[in-house]
């Protein structure tokens, strides 16, 4: 993976990121570096997640109660810090999630059905 | 909910195994070790960035930070210790002498009395809306109101009592107070139990309650004092209590130290010890009460003061209608009004607010100057630092961040003067107390620090830092960077011209009007200095007598008294020796005197009584203006004659020469017997208080004619040739060979005036002390600005030599400029000596505002101040090489 192709990917709009990580614990538990590529892999690698910004994102839904974290190992056996959603996350995702679909929706409107492709 | 915080180190290790996984899955994909590490990394982008964000909303952050600016302000003020030394002196100062200042106006007039509620407790007036009152009055209006939840009285002059306790004799401020005084102000007694009704009932027992300082001074705060007795003026009661140390009573500037039942002064008559032969008794119109009382809740001043008026009105037709009712005719009150004594009462001390507010005015104009010399200082500072912050900006620091490191560095500077200011404060509190208080009365406030006082101080000190710190810390980050780095050692933006000038000119406008204010004060003292005193005090000893006992048999006591004096008279270094009952000024009560007027009228006034022996005017060297003096033959038998003092006199008989007439001395004991007194003399005018008061009225009589049969003569006036130890030391001889009880207090008679105006010296000095600070800091002003301008201007300078100007003309110029911005300054200062001069008008005696010589001694002494400050930076001037000036730039 080149720059060249770093520089072809969608930027993430604010706020999303916290939505997609909680979307993506939503399959159990998982570490940041998995995190990241989950993101990426699911979104065909249109999404470019910068891995330094989703440290303090975790950071900060962890300070919310929407996720928890604790050491653990990975599959390749190295110690990694697993994080997974709690109720409260859960119930965040659902709202999150609506509130988005709703979002997308009404821009999409806007915007109009010719303007899909491009 | 608690959380464990997570460690930085953690957050870490996690970014690490995270680079970790991120290689290991490249690797998978077929990079090599290397590559696999640095796409890992250039895909997670900046650590330090992320790992930031991960602590910086954390709030140690903040603490982090405060803890750097701190570390760096402290390395950068001990850098220049002598800016430091300056900067934290003058702040000192300055907050020292406001905090002192404050807190003593704070004590008299914002602190609320240390009692239950005290914003529910007013004060009664009656009789000219002072609070006057009489204990018939306080009877009646105990049982006949219900206006308030509870009511008080107590006795209102100041009273000292001969006490005596396991630590000797000793002279207490006490008061005689009614039985419900502390249930209605809430007060409870912390050892014992406080005076309740029943105690101030005729007959009953006794009883006393101590004041806090009494009970730890004289009996070391033991627990057993309960049930004791203590002698007080010679009749023993009974302990029942002591009350809490912060309470002092009502009246602010007093501290009573020992509590009785009003009842009690009945029972034991101390009177006749106390005011001479005049002895009212409790019942009489002379004796004076206070009475306060509690609204209650719910109820204005306005709803209580309705209520009173109708209750006064009823008092009054209740005593005039009695069978001894013409007497009370001016003594009760027609109307009774309430007035809020939360802070307490304290109508004594509230004359030397205006003092107290110049003070506080002056202190502050010295605050605001030493913080507008600093904040000028800083900013020369700041102008020297440009290439540091421009670095710093230049390296990534937030402006926020930078102004806060030098605002940091401007509050550290002020705390130290504020920590520097409270210990400056703590004594120079207790300086002014003693200067405003009198000899004989001192002023005794709670000086300790509440919640408000704290506040007062902790806000003063912060206000310098932003008033000092402010400017400087914007000014000197809003740079431009490329500017700052390019030339880095230029001196800053060129300030503009205008605000260099405000400054100096504030600050000798300020500096002029504070000294011009000193000036007149230090000049009033010496009007007082230089006023015929009416005597001759050089040389003469004066001696106070006290009894062991205090004055249980008054008999006996006189005639020791007259023994002693003529042992005085017998000693060779003796020229002459009096005694008398002491400064007319101590009368309680004046006797009303009454001569026929013109066309069968008559003429009344009171006047001041005082008795002395003969020789009296002899040994003051006042001059006897008509008439005789005293001598031998005026007797207890022989007809009643007096004395008048030259105002008395003149307002008494006017033109005519008083000598051979008589006037008719109204009767005060009750006794129905008016005393008609021949008039034998007149005396220059004696200045027994301040003489800005004007002359007492005093008629003088003979001690063996008043009542002396109860009265003693304490105090003596010899005159003496030889030295002061010497004599005192045979005059105490002679006395202890009369009578072994006997002990003598001995002074001169010269520090008397000198206590009287004690008060008058302690506030020229201040008020000096202040100017002279304050012009001290005006000229350090001066100096600052006159050295930064010159600085600046040294490339013109430079031209101008080159030119061909001489040394001479540019000193001449530079100085020139700088005194005349002083002059207009000077100018300001005159026009604000006026607002300045209304303020402590009732402090300033016998000079015009417009007094020459204060007037041209702030002048002079501002314009030789601010020479001195510009001339040594116009010198360095002077002294630029214009090659060195023009290559440099």
């Amino acid at each position: 993976m080149s720059t060249q192709e770093a520089r072809d990917r969608l930027e993430l709009l604010q706020g999303t990121l916290d939505l997609l990580i909680l979307r993506t614990l939503i399959f159990g538990s998982q570490h940041g570096q998995g995190i990241a590529r989950a993101i990426q892999q699911t979104s065909e690698e249109e999404l470019l997640v910068e891995h330094g910004a989703l440290y303090p994102a975790l950071q900060r839904l962890e300070e919310r109660g929407w996720i928890s974290a604790k050491w653990g190992t990975s599959v390749n056996n190295r110690k990694a810090r697993f994080y997974s959603l709690t109720p409260a996350g859960r119930k965040q995702l659902v709202k999150e999630t609506t509130k988005w679909k709703r979002l997308t929706a009404a821009i999409g409107r806007i915007l109009g059905p010719q303007a899909k492709r491009s | 909910m608690f959380r464990r915080k997570r460690k930085a180190t953690d957050f870490s290790s996690e970014i690490e195994a995270h680079i970790q996984l991120e290689t290991e899955r490249l690797r998978e994909q077929g990079l090599s070790e290397d590559e696999a590490r640095a796409a890992a990394r250039r895909a997670f982008g900046n650590v330090t960035r992320a790992e930031e964000r991960f602590y910086e909303p954390r709030r140690w952050l903040w603490w982090d930070h405060l803890r750097q600016d701190l570390r760096f302000a402290a390395r950068m003020l001990r850098k220049s210790p002598g800016f430091t030394a300056v900067s934290v002196l003058s702040l000192a100062l300055g907050i020292g002498a406001t905090i002192a200042i404050f807190s003593v106006i704070y004590a008299l007039t914002l602190r609320p009395l240390p009692v239950d509620r005290p914003e529910q407790l007013v004060q009664v007036l009656g009789v000219l809306n002072e609070d006057l009152h009489t204990y018939s009055e306080w009877k009646i209006f105990r049982e006949r109101q219900d206006i308030f939840s509870g009511v008080l009285a107590y006795n209102h002059s100041d009273v000292y009592f001969q006490i005596a306790s396991p630590t000797g004799q000793q002279e207490v401020e006490g008061e005689y107070v009614s039985g419900d005084y502390f249930w209605t102000l809430g007060v409870q007694a912390v050892l014992g139990r406080a005076l309740q009704t029943s105690d101030d009932l005729p007959g009953a027992t006794p009883v006393c309650v101590l004041g806090y300082g009494l009970w730890r001074r004289a009996y070391g705060q033991s627990r057993d004092v309960l049930g004791r007795k203590i002698r007080v003026n010679g009749n023993d009661f009974v302990i029942v209590g002591v009350a809490p140390k912060s309470f002092f009573g009502v009246d602010i500037g007093s501290m009573l130290e020992i509590f009785m039942p009003l009842e009690a002064e009945r029972t034991y008559r101390d009177y006749a010890i106390r005011y001479g032969h005049q002895t009212p008794s409790l019942d009489d119109p002379a004796t004076i009460i206070s009475i306060a009382a509690r609204l209650k809740p719910g109820i204005s001043t306005n709803q209580a003061n309705a209520g009173l008026q109708v209750l006064g009105a009823e008092i009054y037709s209740a005593l005039t209608s009695r069978p001894d009712g013409n007497k009370w005719h001016r003594a009760a009150p027609k109307s009774l009004s309430a007035r809020s004594m939360q802070n307490g009462t304290s109508n004594e001390w509230l004359q030397n607010m205006d003092v107290a507010v110049l003070l506080m005015i002056m202190a502050a104009v010295a605050l605001i100057i030493a913080c507008a010399n600093l904040g000028n200082l800083l900013l020369a500072r700041a102008a020297k630092r440009r290439s540091e912050i421009a670095t710093r900006l230049a390296i990534g620091a937030s402006r926020w961040r930078l102004v806060r490191q030098l605002l940091t560095e401007s509050v550290a500077l002020s705390a130290a003067g504020g920590v520097a200011g409270l210990l400056i404060a703590r004594w120079g509190s207790q300086v002014l107390l003693w200067t405003l208080s009198y000899p004989d009365d001192p002023l005794l406030l709670d000086l300790s620090w509440d919640a408000k006082l704290v506040a007062f101080a902790v806000s003063i000190t912060l206000a310098c830092a932003l008033l000092f710190g402010l400017a400087p810390a914007f000014g000197a980050t809003q740079i431009s960077l490329s500017s700052a780095m390019n030339n880095g050692v230029t001196t800053g933006r060129p300030r503009s011209k205008f605000m260099n000038s405000a400054l100096v000119v504030a600050q000798v406008a300020l500096s002029v009007a504070v000294l011009v204010s000193a000036g007149l004060l230090a000049r009033t003292l010496q009007a007082f200095l230089t006023q015929d005193l009416g005597y001759d005090p050089k040389g003469v000893v004066t001696a106070q007598a006290t009894w062991q006992g205090g004055g249980e048999r008054p008999q006996p006591t006189a005639r020791v008294a007259e023994e002693i004096l003529k042992a005085f008279r017998s000693l060779p270094s003796v020229t002459s020796a009096s005694a008398s009952w002491g400064p007319a000024s101590y009368s309680h009560g004046l006797p009303q005197l009454t001569v026929p007027g013109p066309g069968g009228s008559e003429r009344r006034m009171g006047a001041y009584p005082t008795g002395v022996s003969s020789e009296f005017f002899k040994t003051r060297r006042t001059p006897l203006l008509a008439g005789r003096d005293f001598n031998d033959g005026d007797t207890g038998t022989s007809p009643p004659v007096a004395i008048l003092s030259e105002a008395l006199a003149k307002a008494l008989f006017g033109a005519v020469n008083p000598v051979g007439l008589t006037f008719r001395e109204d009767d005060q004991d009750g006794s129905g017997r008016d005393y008609y007194v021949e008039v034998i003399g007149v005396v220059r005018d004696i200045q027994y208080r301040r003489p800005d008061y004007g002359p007492l009225l005093i008629f003088y009589r003979p001690v063996s004619q008043c009542g002396c049969s109860t009265m003693i003569m304490a105090f003596y006036e010899i005159r003496i040739a030889g030295a002061f130890a010497e004599s005192s030391k045979r005059l105490e001889n002679a006395g202890a060979a009369i009578d072994s009880r006997v002990s003598l207090k001995f002074g001169l008679l010269s520090n008397v005036m000198d206590g009287v105006l004690r008060r008058n010296r302690a506030m020229a000095l201040i008020a000096t002390t202040f100017g002279l600070f304050v012009a001290l800091l005006a000229m350090i002003g001066v100096y600052g600005v006159t050295s930064h301008a010159t600085a600046e201007r040294t490339r013109e300078i430079g031209i101008r030599m080159a030119l061909g100007a001489e040394r001479r003309d540019v000193f001449g110029m530079l100085l020139g400029e700088m005194m005349r911005v002083v002059c207009v300054g000077v100018v300001f200062g005159l026009a604000a000596v006026f607002p300045a001069a209304q303020i402590i008008q009732g402090a300033i005696w016998g000079v015009k505002t417009t007094d020459p010589l204060s007037l041209s001694f702030a002048i002079c002494l501002m314009l030789l101040i601010a020479g001195i400050a510009a001339f040594l930076p116009a010198r360095r001037a002077m002294k630029v090489d214009p090659m060195v000036a023009l290559r440099y730039e």
